[in-house]
């Protein structure tokens, strides 16, 4: 079983996340933001990261820089919030900062499965 | 009534009698004591007849008594009787005469009062009428009197004025007196120099200034003649030849000629001179003024050079220069002033009026308001900017400036000098400028809606998010046959429209985030060419040139659509009229550092290189630079909105990749788009075009008014195994579908089409057909939104550019929908 990093600071969204992660069959674990997200990386294994992006404090960049220096090959996935909160686009930094992908909110279920799926399966 | 008149008179004396008859009887009845009686009669008789009268009738009695006696028998001579005769006749006299007097006196003072009274009234008129003439005499004295003091007055003036005269006179041969001495006085004092000659024209007497000028005094002078001090030139010459150096009849002015001093200095002098005639109009010698006129001989040249330097820098300037009158309207304009305007110098009569002729008409009140606010408030500068018309119609912008520099005698401006500056090409600056600050402006406006928008996105999309989420997972829950399915996907339709609500607002503010995938561009592009080869005109020829290994780009599908589909239209339409040829090349290529001067952008890096080039009738260089603005067609209005290339714009720079342009008129354009390559490689990749998608069997009728558009569409229809019908025309299609509305299964329209929008056909379908679905396609910033087309009956809406997966959705959606029986 894979096991799955989620870093979302909206309670809800996390729980529903989480709900359909755990029901696809992957061990989820959660951190409301990237401080906690990088704590409970550095204490377990983890196959996919899917983060946030604009969190207070832009810990989302800040935090997928992180965990890339901790593990530059790690699988990340980006979640935006589909509207620019500032003139920086900050999906293509994520991309740049080396996010395998990035989803756009709403969420829809299938669209998450998918894309877990295809990244997870990347080399 | 004093004396009793004659009858009356009688009758008293016949009363009498008559008594004296009754007498008789009382005394011979009675007896002798009677006689006493007599005395009444005495008394009545003297009082009328007054005191003679009274005397007699008592005289008279004794008579009587006597008789009376007498006949009676009596003794007459007896004592007793005879005493008493005797007493009685005494005692009637006497009572008779006083009565008669005391009567008489009674008449007589009552005669005499009556006399008095008259008199007295006689006196009194008299006094009156007296009276009255003194008044009137009064009268006529008072009068005589004023009469007397008005002449007195009179004399008194007169004599006055008279006095006055004479002090006149006196004064006047003072003055007389006086003046010689004056005259005297001006003749020595004048500054001019005055000379009296004789009628031969020698000098007889000269003034002091004469003296100053020539140097010579007076003794040296008179006697002597003009011309032995004069040089002499060729005008003195000619006045010479008149033979007489004083004018013959009449006056010589203004007369300049040069005279030797006594120092042999030579001094240029003015000259006036003039006859003098005595009463009979015989000469009797002349008079003749001379003036230095040296400081104005220097004036007048100063002057000339001044003007000379003028001129000169007249023709130096680029400026006109004008120099207005206010008063009498004269006017002065450089010849700059003319030739700013393409007239000739001194084409037109310089005035007020002609200046505000050449303003350009739509000005001219303003223009006109400003330099008469300027002339009536007195402000420091005349300035204003304003159109003026060139002589060949066209209209250039001038800058007036200008200022009061002469002043009247009650303060009032009289004359204007200033300039006219050519403005045009500072003011097309400026406009430019204006637009580029307002499409700054615009810019930041959008900005400001979109920061917003994309704020609130965020959380609301989380939102959204978790609704949709469960339930999805409801659904997942519930058996296939439980009605509450129903309610849960009318949850999930609503979400789906506020997705797609927010998504407006974010794109319509250019706020969306676009989802990046890794995603291949070479796929893409080649069914893109195969499309472009099956739709575009048998006369453009079509080159391709693959050689790109690595083609994956960090991108939204949907956009790297877009911006292919912008470039081949846009070379399409090049190349419409006379055919071309068309070059599609993908290549790799490797930006090593930042180049200045081509791609200022670019960070060093491995970029994936597409070039579009066409052999169409190309840009000019002014039409090249502004491609790329939002808004900047070429074409025609209603052949395109002039977006799509900002649109190709903004999505490269967005993926931090660049797009140039090069063009020559009438050979062709060129098109450069760098993409930066990503890394990442996924192991399936699924192209858009090429994903499976299970299409339908049914009849559609399509609706586009750009054709190339309607045909790419139709044949990607086709190919999913629809059968189309398309129009480019709304109104025909229109009417096609009412001569056969149960034919056609879906309707796919445009919204921006000429005559008949989307929505307006759509309405008109409707009414035809009530249940026939209806597909809008509207573009950005369309005039209608989702909303509407809901409200006017249209099923689904889509934005475009129309994508393949997106329109067979939403096709796929209505007919699923209608199998379920909804």
């Amino acid at each position: 079983m894979q096991t799955i990093l989620l870093i979302e600071d909206d309670s809800q969204t996390r729980k529903l996340l989480m709900r359909i992660l755990d029901s696809a069959g992957y061990n989820v674990l959660e951190a409301v933001d990237g401080r906690e997200g990088v704590e409970i990386f550095n204490q377990n294994s983890i196959d996919l990261v899917i983060t946030d992006l604009v969190m207070p404090e832009q810990e989302g960049l800040e935090t997928i820089r992180m965990l890339k220096k901790l593990v530059p090959d790690m699988k990340i996935i980006a979640m935006s919030g589909g509207g620019r909160v500032g003139p920086e686009n900050y999906l293509l930094m994520a991309v740049r900062l080396g996010a395998s992908q990035t989803l756009k909110k709403p969420i829809k279920r299938e669209d998450l499965l998918t894309a877990v799926k295809g990244v997870l399966l990347e080399d | 009534m004093k004396r009793i008149d004659g009858n009356f008179k009688i009758v008293i004396l016949l009363s009498f009698l008559a008594y004296v008859l009754c007498y008789f009887y009382l005394f011979y009845y009675f007896g002798y004591g009677m006689g006493i009686s007599g005395i009444i009669p005495v008394i009545v008789l003297s009082w009328y007849f007054g005191f003679k009268w009274g005397i007699c009738i008592g005289i008279l009695f004794l008579p009587i008594n006597i008789m009376m006696i007498s006949f009676v028998g009596l003794d007459l001579f007896s004592g007793q009787i005879l005493s008493g005769m005797i007493q009685g006749t005494v005692g009637f006299v006497f009572i008779g005469g006083a009565v008669g007097h005391v009567s008489d006196l009674s008449q007589q003072l009552k005669e005499h009062r009556d006399n008095l009274n008259q008199l007295v009234e006689e006196k009194t008129a008299d006094l009156r009428q007296s009276n009255e003439l003194l008044k009137k005499r009064e009268k006529d004295l008072g009068t005589a009197n004023r009469q007397l003091k008005e002449s007195e007055l009179q004399i008194r003036s007169t004599m006055e004025q008279f006095e006055a005269s004479n002090q006149q006179l006196i004064a006047s041969e003072r003055e007389v007196l006086e003046s010689k001495d004056f005259l005297e006085n001006i003749f020595e004092t004048n500054l001019d120099g005055i000379i009296v000659g004789d009628e031969r024209g020698y000098f007889v007497r000269v003034n002091r200034a004469i003296e100053e000028l020539s140097g010579y005094s007076q003794e040296e002078l008179i006697g002597k003649h003009a011309s032995e001090f004069v040089v002499e030139d060729k005008q003195i010459q000619k006045v010479k030849a008149k033979e007489s150096f004083v004018p013959v009849k009449g006056q010589m002015r203004n007369l300049e000629l040069s005279w030797y001093r006594k120092d042999g200095s030579v001094c240029p002098l003015e000259f006036n001179a003039q006859y003098l005639t005595d009463d009979s109009g015989n000469v009797v010698g002349s008079v003749a003024s001379a003036r230095d006129v040296s400081v104005r001989k220097k004036a007048e040249a100063d002057l000339k050079e001044s003007k000379e330097r003028l001129d000169l820098s007249y023709q130096a300037t680029n400026d006109g220069l004008w120099d207005w009158n206010i008063k009498t309207d004269n006017c002065f304009f450089s010849p700059r002033y003319y030739t700013m305007l393409g007239y000739e110098p001194f084409e037109m009569l310089p005035s007020f009026e002609t200046w505000k002729s050449l303003v350009y008409p739509d000005d001219v009140e303003q223009a006109v308001q400003t330099i008469l606010n300027y002339i009536e408030k007195r402000s420091d500068i005349y300035e204003q900017e304003l159109r003026m018309q060139t002589k060949s119609g066209e209209s250039r912008w001038i800058l007036a400036r200008g200022k009061i520099v002469e002043w009247g005698q009650e303060g009032e401006p009289v004359r204007m000098i200033g300039i006219h500056m050519d403005i045009t090409d500072r003011k097309q600056i400026e406009g430019e400028k204006q637009q580029l600050l307002e499409q700054l402006r615009q810019t930041q406006k959008m900005e400001e809606i979109g920061t917003l928008a994309g704020g609130v996105a965020h959380d609301f999309n989380n939102i959204l998010g978790v609704i949709i989420g469960y339930a999805e997972i409801s659904l997942d829950d519930l058996p296939e046959d439980s009605h509450i399915r129903e309610d849960i996907k009318e949850i999930l339709i609503a979400s789906d429209r506020a997705k797609n609500l927010v998504n407006q607002i974010l794109t319509f503010s250019r706020q969306a985030d676009h989802d990046l995938k890794p995603f291949r561009v070479k796929p893409l592009l080649e069914e893109f060419l195969k499309l472009i080869k099956a739709t575009f005109p048998a006369t453009i020829e079509i080159r391709h040139e693959i050689k790109a290994e690595s083609d994956t780009v960090m991108s939204d599908p949907t956009q790297i659509h877009q911006v292919l589909m912008n470039l081949f239209t846009n070379a399409k339409h090049a190349m419409q009229e006379k055919g071309g040829v068309l070059e599609i090349s993908l290549t790799e290529e490797i930006i090593v550092k930042k180049n200045k001067f081509a791609l200022p952008d670019l960070i060093p890096g491995k970029y994936l290189k597409m070039k579009v080039s066409d052999t169409g009738h190309g840009m000019d260089a002014v039409t090249m630079k502004r491609v790329f603005d939002p808004f900047f067609t070429t074409k025609d209005q209603g052949k395109g909105t002039g977006l799509g290339l900002s649109v190709v714009h903004g999505i490269v720079k967005s993926y931090g990749g660049e797009i140039s342009v090069f063009s020559e008129q009438g050979k062709g354009t060129t098109f450069c788009v760098y993409l930066p390559l990503s890394e990442t490689s996924y192991p399936v990749q699924k192209t858009m075009l090429s994903e499976k998608i299970t299409g339908g069997n049914e009849h559609i009728l399509l609706v586009d008014d750009e054709v190339a558009i309607c045909n790419m569409t139709k044949k990607t229809l086709e190919k999913l195994g629809y059968v189309v019908t398309s129009c480019t025309n709304s109104i025909e299609a229109l009417e096609l579908f009412r001569r056969m509305p149960d034919e056609f299964n879906i309707v796919i329209t445009d919204q921006t089409m000429p005559n008949l929008t989307g929505a307006g056909l759509a309405k008109e379908l409707i009414l035809t057909r009530p249940d026939i679905p209806i597909i809008l396609c509207t573009g950005f910033s369309e005039t209608i939104n989702r909303n509407q087309a809901m409200l006017v009956g249209i099923r689904e809406y889509i934005t475009k550019p129309v994508v393949k997966g997106q329109l067979n959705d939403a096709i796929r959606k209505i007919f699923d929908e209608k199998h379920e029986g909804r």
